[in-house]
């Protein structure tokens, strides 16, 4: 007797097959490249390549370079998420009950998250420069004396995160929206019932019952986050020690110094990272599956 | 006296359709009112009013003497059980139980030890740390009703509460609803659009169409003497059997007559002229020397009774036949009516004419 | 020949045996339903025989051929599910067409219309052939989806619970319609529901289904009568049969409290579960006590929920006996109608 799964099988590998050499080819050789090429001296511009052992990670680990970055960027996701978080649901609320021209107001507040992170900065580049830039002509015009957004070495990192907010709040507010939404009107008419005040609601059920799909929205945009790149590129480039993020930096090992070797140390680094923050991702999201909060 | 009273209320829903259209009712302390009818009849929109979870266009609701009509639902002092539960899913049963105590600012172990009282109550004590989700459809109900008496409101309000069970649950839970209020005596809403379920559970049934009331009755009597048409044929599982005919005053008594068959002699005296002849199935009986004749087109068995129904010259007739007295499809039988069961409606307003 | 047999069904979902060794015979006009509760493995029962899950062991048979493996298009079976499933945006007429315009089905168009409007007066739904699905009431759109199954004209229908969602009076008068239909259609018919009055004012024979083991198979009365474990009994009849725990004491059954129940036999068992139909419950003649604790008219009869010597009792009598409640009685069952469990 044969099942049909087994007489399906060799359809399964055909159908699979391809995406499988294809993930062979693009993810698993240039990690086991990169891991190899870890342990060496390779650099950019060819030469011998020698291994050199652990000293790449000894290396990664006293940099204060490294340190810098890691501190930067742990700020930048801790901030960024929490501002972006309880923006995000502050908006989802007010338009949850039905707002004049909600629709509208949704696709104006969309329109950052669809562009470009590279288009962004360029554009908050216009609007932040110190001396034509719209705010501060605005600033100076109310009698302001403009900060140097861009360029002070205390505020640039400030800004980027700034704009970072503000493309990301409306992710946040979406993911709040639909979450609220799933709530079904009859649990708050059950509250109503029971006579719950608007706080008691609010603390009691609308935020536990969107907590789950709230807290799925905060991993993913940590992992988002903590690869931050582009906007750092666009705005303060990628050798602003100020504005240096764990990315940027790989990008001027790498790059500038052309120190393969070390930047391949490096990336196995962050890659441990983000890993860590992955698995709690997925542990996350299947904790939620079997208890059935997701449909 | 009333204790809960509707005066004229309606709904009109901003489309312009009318959900309900003047809705009269007074119900007494303690009494357990059932609202029966079709989908879309606006017995649950009248629920929802009483509530407070849908502000009537017109009328006034008065509870225990004060106007109601357009308090927020947190201010009336009611509890509702809804079709779907609506339980608080993230809340374990015993919080639950406790919510509208939570609310009412009752400090946490008074309230747990509240819900635990009602919790053995309803035989729910095994579950109070289980969440609403792992529950079986009738202790989700039960875990609602709980909810529902835990504040001890006024009003208990039901919303096709047992719609969603095994139909052998259901009878169950029947029962354990209508324990729980004779125990509390609560006066009691419920509404559904299963007759058997407002037969059982009723002190008085009102029967609503169109989101209008046709009739107010205890079960017995909306089932023995229907008002109109309607009733007849929605109260009563199968409803009343409905046969197009003709009354004729002859020696005294009234000849019912239906596609030329001299159908029943009626004690009561009617006009003449045509009428509709209603006939409950349990009035109808299989009979060889039956005046009315058919072929059984279905035999259907109850388990303690049988509904034999039969394509007459005058339609479909349902009769109510022995459990242990099968009949063949196809079969001609003859059929004999019971003059005490008839009840005549005018046939073009549908209402009750004797 | 059978229109479909099942031998030996088994099929597990993970840990979990939805169906163990489940066999079954439809006959080829057969209306067959299979009653359990809720989770028993009824939508898995007819998921197998429609092609749709594929039993770990055992055959299908339809019309004497083996379709264990087969397609779900190959086997020429329909489904009708408990939720209407139609598309919305389009009209009945179309949604009635929708099924003969499958690839491997070539009919004419006027083949094609002349099934629906056959499908469509016999189902009553001929005025609205042109509306669209969406704006039907729940009993058009089930009438519709059954159209849908029968314009096919398949071999065989399978129908999960069609009622369920459905108003109490509707479903009261498509159960008689449907049934009529299936008669007429000459069609074997699998019926799935947990509605006792469906199981047995429709079925020629019921087949009981518990935790995926048929448990009993007969004619509903045989079932009604002489129901095989205290689960079937439960399932069946409204109200439902009584079951009462008793010990023996000699010659008298007793109740949990002690009290008399009836007469028993030298044979019987020391303890058992003891099964008798409300309409079996004489209300006077008995040998003790009981307390009447409410009185619910159902029309035709009257159910009488009695507290008999610590267990709860429903008679039904007939709507001319007077009872009240707190009234106290002293009811009476005869010991043909009681059937004993041993516990």
């Amino acid at each position: 007797m044969t099942s049909t799964a087994q007489r399906t099988r060799p359809l399964a590998w055909a159908l699979v097959g391809p995406t499988l050499a294809l993930l062979v080819a693009f993810n698993v050789f240039p990690l086991v490249y990169n891991i190899a090429s870890s342990f060496t001296n390779a650099e950019l511009i060819g030469g011998e390549w020698r291994s050199v052992g652990g000293a790449n990670y000894a290396r990664v680990f006293e940099d204060e370079l490294f340190a810098g970055a890691l501190r930067r960027t742990a700020l930048f996701v801790l901030c960024a998420v929490t501002l972006e978080l309880l923006l995000g649901f502050a908006l989802a609320l007010s338009l949850q009950r039905g707002v004049p021209g909600k629709q509208a107001v949704l696709t104006v507040l969309l329109v950052p998250m669809m562009l470009s992170p590279a288009v962004m900065g360029l554009y908050w580049n216009l609007v932040l420069n110190g001396n034509y830039g719209v705010v501060n002509q605005a600033l100076s015009g109310l009698g302001f004396d403009p900060p140097q957004w861009l360029t002070d070495r205390d505020l640039k990192f400030w800004s980027i995160l700034l704009i970072d907010v503000w493309m990301w709040t409306p992710f946040m507010m979406l993911i709040a929206l639909a979450g609220l939404n799933a709530i079904p009107a009859s649990i708050y008419e059950a509250a109503q019932i029971d006579r719950a005040r608007p706080w008691k609601v609010f603390t009691r059920i609308t935020l536990p019952m969107c907590a789950p799909v709230l807290g799925l929205a905060v991993l993913f945009r940590a992992t988002d986050a903590l690869k931050q790149f582009d906007l750092v590129m666009a705005v303060t480039g990628p050798n602003d020690a100020a504005t240096q993020t764990l990315s940027t930096l790989l990008y001027q090992v790498v790059f500038r110094d052309g120190s393969v070797g070390l930047g391949a140390a490096f990336s196995c680094v962050i890659l441990v990272l983000v890993i860590a923050l992955a698995t709690v991702f997925t542990r996350y999201i299947d904790r939620l599956q079997s208890k059935d909060v997701l449909a | 006296m009333s204790f809960l009273a509707l005066e004229k209320l309606a709904k009109v829903w901003p489309d312009g359709t009318a959900a309900v259209r003047g809705v009269d009712l007074s119900i007494a302390q303690g009494e357990f009112i059932v609202l029966l009818g079709p989908s879309g009849c606006g017995k649950t929109t009248t629920l929802r009013m009483i509530a407070g979870l849908e502000t009537p266009t017109s009328g006034r609701i008065t509870l225990a003497g004060r106007e109601i009509t357009r308090l927020p639902a947190a201010e009336r002092d009611i509890g509702m059980v809804f079709q779907f539960y609506a339980l608080y899913p993230h809340l374990t049963v015993a919080e639950n139980i406790a919510f509208p105590l939570e609310c009412a600012g009752v400090p946490r172990d008074e309230r747990m030890a509240a819900a635990r009282k009602l919790a053995e109550q309803l035989e729910l004590t095994a579950l109070l740390d289980s969440r609403p989700r792992a529950l079986s459809g009738g202790d989700q109900q039960r875990v609602a009703l709980a909810r529902a008496m835990a504040r001890k409101p006024a009003v208990w309000l039901m919303d096709e509460p047992l719609g969603t069970l095994d139909a052998s649950r259901r009878a169950d839970m029947c029962d354990f609803i209508r324990a729980q209020q004779l125990e509390h005596a609560v006066p009691t809403v419920y509404v559904t659009h299963d007759q058997e379920e407002a037969m059982r559970l009723a002190d008085r049934v009102v029967v609503m169409n169109g989101g209008e009331v046709l009739q107010v009755g205890a079960p017995e009597q909306v089932y023995a003497e229907p008002a109109s048409l309607f009733v007849a044929r929605f109260v009563g599982s199968p409803g009343m059997n409905l046969i197009e005919g003709f009354s004729r005053a002859s020696q005294g008594v009234t000849l019912l007559e239906s596609a030329g068959v001299a159908l029943v002699k009626c004690p009561k005296l009617v006009r003449e002229g045509p009428v509709v002849i209603g006939v409950r199935p349990e009035h109808v009986a299989p009979d060889p020397a039956g005046a009315l004749r058919g072929r059984v087109a279905l035999d259907a068995f109850m388990g303690s009774h049988r509904y034999l129904h039969v394509d007459t010259g005058c339609g479909r007739v349902v009769a109510l036949g022995a459990a242990d007295r099968p009949s063949a499809v196809g079969e001609d039988i003859g059929l004999s009516i019971d003059p005490s069961g008839v009840r005549l409606f005018d046939s073009d307003a549908g209402s009750r004419l004797a | 020949m059978s229109a479909l047999e099942l031998v030996g069904v088994s099929k597990s979902f993970g840990a979990r045996a939805a169906l163990a060794e489940v066999a079954l015979s439809v006959g080829e006009r057969e209306f067959v339903v299979v009653l359990g509760p809720t989770g028993a493995g009824k939508t898995t029962l007819l998921r197998t025989i429609a092609g749709l899950e594929t039993p770990d062991r055992g055959e299908v048979r339809l019309f004497g051929a083996d379709c264990t493996h087969s397609s779900p298009a190959a086997r020429d079976i329909a489904l009708v599910f408990q939720n209407f499933s139609l598309y919305p945006g389009k009209t009945v007429r179309e949604n009635l067409a929708f099924p003969l315009l499958a690839p491997g089905r070539e009919l004419a168009a006027g083949e094609i219309g002349e099934r629906v409007q056959w499908a469509a007066k016999l189902l009553r739904i001929e005025r609205l052939l042109d509306r669209p699905a969406r704006k039907l009431s729940g009993g058009e759109m089930q009438r519709v989806a059954i159209g849908r199954a029968i314009v096919r004209r398949p071999r065989l229908f399978l129908m999960d619970e069609p009622l369920t969602n459905l108003d109490a009076k509707l479903r009261e008068e498509l159960r008689v319609e449907l049934r009529e239909l299936a008669r007429r259609l000459e069609t074997p018919v699998v019926w799935v529901t947990h509605d006792s009055a469906e199981a047995l004012s429709m079925a020629d024979r019921v087949v009981a289904l518990f935790a995926g083991r048929v448990v009993q198979v007969g004619t509903p009365r045989e079932l009604y009568l002489r129901p095989a474990t205290p689960a079937v009994a439960r399932q069946l009849g409204s109200p439902p049969m009584n079951l009462v725990e008793v010990l023996r004491d000699g010659a008298v059954w007793r109740l949990p409290n002690g009290d008399a129940f009836g007469a028993a036999a030298s044979d019987a068992p020391q303890r058992a579960l003891l099964g008798f139909r409300p309409e079996h419950v004489r209300l006077e003649g008995g040998a003790s006590e009981a307390l009447v604790e409410v009185v619910e008219h159902l029309g035709p009869q009257r159910v009488v929920v009695l507290r008999w010597g610590g267990a709860t009792v429903h008679a039904a009598v007939a709507s001319s006996v007077d009872v009240a409640v707190h009234q106290r009685l002293r009811p009476a069952v005869a010991a043909e109608h009681c059937l004993i469990w041993p516990r």
